[in-house]
């Protein structure tokens, strides 16, 4: 029995088996209406997101970048989806709706101040890239349209 | 009967009785070991015991058993005959009668691969732990890395990952725990006989990496011994700072006229740690184990096997950085089996004993983040053995051994990381000597490695490098000199040379790894790890009292080690990126311990550790996670033979002597109190270990603890063991 053993588990790693594929995300950059204002490369952020105090921003769409900083949109068919952390939800909060697609989202103005977020990108259930914070300054006068709080 | 009494032309055999010193009654349960081999076994329930084929000479015979004083005995095997004796152990003071002697080492002939500490009997259940690293801490040169507590692991002179080779009846135990923080050491104490820490030129039979030491667990899965009688033991556990229980079961039975089969097994639960802080979430465990080992006896020898499988479900406590909020359960299971033999010599060549063993061992783990995705899996196929001839002592020369081992290591990791599928292949010849000539003893061991790493893959990381084949070589050694300059003292020299090959992790690891709070990158062009040790070391024994005293250096070529950079991962910016280093490293420190009796009832005794680490490299920047100035002082007090109370503090200093991004650490001094007692009852001996740690409640942090910043070490807590030997 203990040679059946040995024998028998001479090739099962249980370890060994085919890896998922994982995104190549290094970076992203967010877009509003097709303006870039925040950038995440190189382990670096740069630009920040405005909107006004229950206000919503126009569509925001994500393109993320491989390691040479060339853009990338992640096949959802493998299992890939955005996702997002806001540090205080007081201050902003990120409204997704479905008919625009899985890679935008709108960023709401909830209270006045500043907040930060951090994209992600989730593979079945876990987080391949987690973006440094970039920063939200919700303001009484910032930009954006009203914000039809019916709509959630 | 399964012995005869009469042997072949250069075996006897030996016949003993264990007495109580003061009264002459026989005791049961003793522990017998003849040190100079890896023969061991306990008493009847009549104090009896018998070995047969002990090579014709001089022997030692060491007996433990609680309450009373750990005893040495020399004994003269003649050939052809055999020795009956009567052994009689006190409570504290030595006899001497007959062909007994004091049990002090000076005068003892240095045994092979004898430990430098010994944890067994009263000492092994006092201070019985959930793990092997709790209960061997605050020794002299030892302290502890943990993770909450599941994982931790000991760290000797400051020396930690396989530098302290962790071994389970003198054969690694196949698991990652060297490797990382979080992955716990998959041994459980409760089915523990006894640990050894071996460390000097006896760490070259086992490995040439070992700078610390060597912490081999004796478990026994394959009996050397065929016991006369049945016998076993029944022991729990219980733990109020976990709600924690443990249960333990061994058995060793005689079969037929030659087998012998040993079975044990244990299981332990515990919840989440409470503190005087709160409760440290997600620090809960679950583990059981078993085997079941099987020999056949001979007057030459002995062959047998054995089985065994661990399960464990551990939880690692929330990342203080925010790399994960909820911490990470991991699960993990290792299956092996072993075969040993040993044919005792007779051939003229002066061959004493010929050793060969195999193991086969399967280790698995996968770490769950809290939505119950796999964040990362890992896999290790280990077959390792070798073997061992010892040679008959002649003139000066006490022991000797000449030898050979192999390992075969096939490695997988899954999950989120990129670290490729590697084959790794190991092999090493060893010999080993230990002379005595007059007040001179000596120790010298030599070791030749080679090492061949080979990933599944070729390719270059713009991170790690490139990825292939790598090939290691070296020799090591090592070089003890003690010398008697009183019958009561000794003083000595040790030198040691390491080599170390760097390993999978360290040179092909790339990802993210939440359960030890890091981005991991490896360094594909590491060269291995070469050292000079050094220490010098004096001793003074008087009765059962004694003072050690050791200082020690080591200079490390290319120390290994993964460097915080600081950085953020660019890919996870949640975690720290660390990247494997080879950087020169000086270590150095001084160890002490005593044991002293103010009167036949009340001793005093302690330990205290220092070690300072710096990389010259970096203008003699600190080097990360050294544990501070720590120690332990106690006070005993023994009224009755079967009756001992404990007050101890265990302390440390501040660390401030830090490396980059690490955070000092407050000194603190922590009060324990514990007891034990043993009944005989019913012809069974019974023992109870009574203790209360951190009796005030205090708040205080270890340096070495990770998660030292989210909170503090555990609370108050009473610990029960209750043992039964039958």
């Amino acid at each position: 029995m203990a040679l059946a053993l040995v024998a028998g588990c001479g090739d099962d790693n249980p370890a060994d088996h085919d890896h998922d594929e994982h995104a190549e995300a290094f970076g992203f950059v967010l877009y509003n209406s097709g303006a870039e204002v925040v950038r995440y490369e190189q382990g670096v952020i740069t630009g920040e997101l405005d909107v006004g105090l229950e206000k919503e921003t126009a569509l925001l769409t994500v393109r993320f970048l491989n390691e040479e900083g060339d853009s990338f949109t992640p096949d959802t068919d493998d299992g890939f989806s955005l996702g997002w952390e806001v540090t205080d939800s007081a201050i902003a909060e990120v409204e997704w709706h479905e008919e625009d697609g899985l890679w935008a989202f709108h960023v709401i103005g909830e209270g006045l101040g500043e907040t930060t977020m951090v994209i992600k990108l989730n593979h079945n259930g876990h987080a391949d890239f987690v973006s440094l914070p970039f920063e939200i300054h919700v303001t009484a006068d910032g930009p954006g349209e009203d914000h039809d709080h019916d709509d959630e | 009967m399964l012995y005869t009494t009469t042997a072949s032309a250069q075996f006897g055999a030996l016949a003993g009785r264990m007495l109580d010193a003061e009264s002459s009654d026989p005791i049961g349960w003793v522990t017998v070991l003849v040190e100079d081999t890896e023969r061991g076994q306990m008493t009847d329930g009549q104090g009896g015991f018998f070995f047969a084929a002990l090579p014709a000479g001089r022997h030692v015979i060491q007996a433990l058993h609680v309450g009373y004083h750990d005893t040495h005995f020399a004994v003269e095997i003649t050939a052809n005959d055999t020795a009956h004796v009567d052994f009689h152990i006190g409570h504290r003071e030595l006899h001497l009668e007959g062909v007994h002697i004091e049990g002090q080492r000076a005068d003892s002939p240095v045994p092979l691969y004898k430990p430098d500490i010994s944890f067994s009997g009263n000492k092994l259940r006092q201070n019985l732990s959930q793990t092997i690293a709790e209960t061997i801490d605050y020794e002299p040169g030892i302290a502890q890395r943990s993770m909450g507590p599941a994982p931790a692991r000991p760290v000797l002179r400051g020396l930690s990952g396989d530098r302290l080779l962790i071994l389970e009846d003198g054969e690694r135990t196949g698991d990652l725990s060297a490797t990382s923080s979080d992955h716990a050491v998959a041994v459980d104490p409760m089915t523990t006989q006894r640990i050894e820490i071996v460390r000097g030129p006896e760490t070259m039979v086992y490995g040439s990496n070992a700078l610390g030491g060597v912490i081999n667990v004796r478990r026994d899965y394959v009996p050397v011994e065929r016991p006369r009688n049945a016998g076993g033991s029944v022991s729990w556990q219980g733990e109020s700072s976990n709600s924690g229980l443990s249960l333990g079961l061994e058995r060793i039975q005689p079969m037929g006229n030659t087998l012998a089969l040993r079975a044990d097994g244990s299981w332990r639960t515990a919840e989440d740690v409470l503190t005087p802080r709160g409760r440290l979430v997600n620090t809960g465990i679950q583990t059981s184990n078993a085997a079941l080992g099987l020999s056949t006896v001979h007057t030459r020898g002995y062959a047998g096997g054995a089985l065994g499988a661990y399960r464990s479900e551990y939880g690692i406590p929330p990342d203080p950085n925010g790399g994960h909020s909820n911490g990470v359960t991991i699960e993990m299971e290792r299956q092996h089996v072993e075969f040993r033999a040993q044919w005792r010599g007779g051939m003229r060549i002066g061959l004493q004993s010929l050793d060969v063993h195999h193991a086969f061992s399967r280790y698995g783990h996968a770490e769950y983040e809290d939505s119950r995705a796999l964040g990362m899996e890992f896999g290790v196929l280990t077959h390792n053995g070798g073997a061992q001839m010892r040679w008959t002592p002649s003139g000066a020369r006490q022991r000797s051994a000449l030898g050979f081992w192999y390992e075969y290591r096939n490695y997988a990791a899954a999950g989120l990381n990129f670290t490729p599928n590697t084959e790794e292949y190991a092999g090493a010849i060893f010999s080993y000597s230990a002379w005595q000539h007059g007040p001179w003893q000596a120790q010298s061991a030599l070791r030749a490695d080679v090492r061949h790493i080979q990933p599944d893959e070729v390719r270059y990381s713009q991170r790690v490098g490139p990825i292939g084949t790598r090939k290691f070589s070296g020799v090591s050694g090592g070089l003890s000199l003690q010398y008697q300059l009183q019958t009561q003292i000794t003083a000595g020299a040790t030198l040691m040379r390491i080599f170390r090959a760097p390993g999978i992790e360290e040179l092909f690891s790339e990802g993210p790894h939440l359960a030890s709070y890091a981005y991991e990158v490896g360094n594909s062009s590491l060269d291995s790890e070469r050292a000079w040790g050094m220490e010098v070391f004096f001793e003074f024994r008087r009765d059962g009292d004694y003072m050690n005293i050791a200082l020690f250096r080591n200079q490390i070529d290319s120390y290994i080690f993964p460097k915080n950079t600081g950085q953020r991962s660019w890919r996870r910016a949640d975690l720290f990126l660390y990247r494997t280093a080879g950087l020169d490293a000086i270590m150095r420190g001084a160890e002490a311990s005593f044991s002293w009796h103010f009167t036949t009832q009340w001793k005093t005794a302690g330990t205290l550790s220092y070690v300072q680490g710096i990389l010259p490299e970096l203008e003699d920047e600190a080097m990360p996670r050294i544990p501070p100035l720590q120690g332990r002082i106690g006070l005993i007090y023994e009224p009755l033979e079967a009756l001992e109370w404990t007050g101890s503090l265990r302390w440390a200093t501040a660390q401030k002597q830090i490396g980059p991004f690490e955070t000092p650490t407050e000194g603190y001094a922590v009060m324990d109190l514990s007891g034990q007692y043993n009944l005989y009852w019913r012809d069974h001996l019974h023992t109870f270990s009574l203790s209360l740690q951190n009796a005030t409640d205090a708040v205080y942090r270890k340096h070495l603890n990770r998660i030292k910043e989210l909170f503090p070490e555990p609370g108050r807590s009473v610990r029960l063991l209750h043992k039964v030997f039958f």
